[in-house]
């Protein structure tokens, strides 16, 4: 809700005479006009001056003595943290934030620069850890999103890099981001943040697997983890990333395996991906315990069907494909039921998505081998066509319904 | 307005301890490699043919030292073999011919040296049946760009000595190369 929409809306309640225009003044008091952001141009002016000094230190970065490549270094972070924080003082918080940021790369850049001038390999990550936790700190003392992004950015990369190139997971730089970015999230919860922050998670968690050469399904612990903690938390309204994702990913794990194996393959790809099963059903059933303890709490019970999802199905010896199926079935059918029934229409389009999805891959699975593929391809889109069709026009009728419903309860 | 504006000036106290955090930080690294070169034992290492696959053309020459390859028989450990990753202490002697450094073993923990020789930390790039590749983050020298052509031909034919310094606390840098 912004001045002017009040300014708007105002005029037309004092013509209903629901508020005198005087009334409506000392309620516009109550909303001073923000001071105007700073205009685009000089932002524009201010980024190009940067990119021409950047670019014109990069060409001649060699021939410039070691000491003054050091001043620059300095100053420029130095600048950049000053010259954000006089910003932001005088009111133009974004652009304040924005130089801050800036100073926060150059950190970073300095690091590697540095490293450059001694002509040393990257050897391992503790610096860049450093930059990290620098971007924690920063984010919370100047408590901003565009932060919380770069420095999330900072220790995605740096796992990235530490277990493709040098074969290793920092377990420090993990703990520092979970802990400290999630906490922070806890004290300010933000859809679009939540969603990175689930993104990296689940991204480190497949790298953490891989670099110690674990069968691929220890992947699900961190994640249902991620799943089972977010049912204990009091906020509701933008925790369902922390959920989402986890489930996104179980959903194309076992999408993967339904497409890509059958009974007559050679079993080996499943035991590959089995992690033992002793400990991982163990390690399953308390989590589903605990998160089902955690839905019952706050009263959402009915949402534990997302654990079929979880089902370990590739211990089977046979049918596992087909039983993976059926779980990507249900799923995508209670997601479309429970979006009809809490109105919502994320889970309605996501729920068509992943119901299309699944479709496809049981159509793909029984008729690619024994179809013309021609004919294959022309099928398949007609299904496609006629079931988003079909879906698209629920979806259209529901929303209509509902928003009749809507204007006759307010005319009521 | 007032509270805000208190918030904001402690806000800009820590701020400018975290900046000067960076910088110090910074100063730091910047000193730790500055003092190898300083106070550091200077050490020759002779280079070899740097396998043509290896190359990555850029602003810097790859350089492949005799001491990159290590041979089993050097491995100081008998229970556990080296693997790829891990961290290896390489303990160097200096060779009467020419003076250059060449590896007396290979540990999988610090151990204990006489004072000719030096002790540098390496990792395990691989190890296969015959030898165990180690690096020591010395291996690449940035150069100005499209200057490194002459250096970067001579380093591929491997008879480059590089002159690296060492300080007891670890931090190695390389002080020039030499034909």
């Amino acid at each position: 809700m912004n001045r002017k929409w009040l300014q708007q809306e105002g005029q037309t309640w004092t013509q209903k005479g629901i508020i005198t225009s005087d009334q409506l003044q000392r309620i516009l008091a109550l909303y001073p006009e923000q001071k105007r952001a700073i205009g685009i141009i000089p932002l524009l002016g201010s980024i190009l001056v940067g990119l021409g000094i950047l670019s014109f230190v990069a060409a001649n970065w060699q021939q410039i003595p070691q000491l003054i490549r050091l001043l620059i270094i300095g100053l420029a972070m130095i600048g950049f943290y000053t010259s954000g924080e006089t910003f932001r003082r005088r009111g133009h918080d974004k652009l304040g934030v924005a130089l801050i940021g800036l100073g926060l790369l150059t950190f970073g850049a300095g690091i590697v620069l540095i490293g450059q001038m001694f002509h040393l390999q990257a050897y391992d990550v503790t610096s860049f850890i450093v930059w990290g936790t620098a971007g924690l700190l920063l984010t919370w003392l100047i408590k901003s999103r565009y932060l919380f992004i770069i420095t999330l950015l900072i220790f995605t990369c740096l796992q990235w890099y530490n277990s493709t190139e040098l074969n290793r997971f920092s377990f420090i730089a993990f703990a520092i981001m979970v802990v400290g970015l999630g906490y922070y999230w806890l004290k300010r919860p933000n859809t679009l943040l939540a969603w990175l922050l689930a993104a990296s998670f689940t991204i480190q968690s497949i790298l953490l697997v891989t670099v110690h050469d674990w069968a691929f399904s220890w992947f699900f612990i961190p994640v249902w983890l991620l799943y089972t903690a977010m049912d204990w938390t009091r906020e509701r309204k933008s925790v369902y990333p922390f959920q989402a994702i986890p489930l996104i990913a179980a959903f194309v794990h076992n999408l993967f395996i339904v497409l890509f194996w059958n009974d007559s393959n050679d079993s080996s790809f499943l035991k590959d991906l089995s992690a033992q099963p002793a400990w991982f059903v163990l390690a399953l059933v308390v989590l589903f315990a605990l998160s089902l303890a955690g839905k019952y709490r706050r009263g959402r019970l009915a949402s534990g069907v997302d654990w079929i999802l979880a089902l370990p199905f590739f211990y089977l010896a046979h049918g596992a494909d087909a039983a993976y199926l059926i779980t990507l079935f249900l799923f995508s059918l209670y997601l479309l039921w429970r979006g009809y029934a809490e109105e919502w229409a994320v889970k309605i389009n996501l729920g068509t998505i992943l119901f299309l999805t699944s479709t496809m891959a049981a159509y793909g699975k029984l008729a690619w081998d024994f179809m013309d593929k021609s004919i294959f391809f022309i099928i398949g889109g007609i299904l496609l066509l006629a079931l988003s069709w079909f879906l698209n026009r629920r979806k259209k009728q529901f929303l209509t319904e509902l928003h009749d419903e809507e204007e006759h309860r307010h005319e009521d | 307005m007032k509270t805000d504006n208190r918030l904001k000036r402690s806000g800009s106290f820590w701020l400018i301890v975290l900046v000067v955090m960076q910088l110090l930080f910074l100063t730091g690294i910047v000193l730790f490699h500055y003092s190898a070169l300083w106070v550091g034992k200077e050490i020759r290492l002779q280079t070899t043919p740097v396998d043509p696959r290896d190359q990555l053309y850029g602003d810097y020459v790859q350089l492949n030292y005799k001491i990159n390859n290590a041979n089993w028989s050097m491995w100081k450990d008998a229970e556990h073999k080296a693997e790829r990753g891990d961290t290896v202490y390489v303990l160097l002697q200096e060779n009467g011919s020419g003076g250059f450094y060449e590896i007396k073993g290979v540990y999988p923990s610090k151990p204990s040296h006489a004072s000719g020789e030096v002790l540098l930390k390496g990792r395990v790039q691989y190890a296969n049946d015959e030898t165990i590749r180690i690096h020591y983050g010395l291996e690449q020298y940035y150069v100005a760009e499209n200057t490194g052509k002459s250096l970067e031909d001579r380093a591929r034919s491997g008879d480059l000595v590089v002159d690296v310094k060492t300080a007891p606390w670890g931090s190695t840098v390389i002080e020039r190369i030499e034909p």
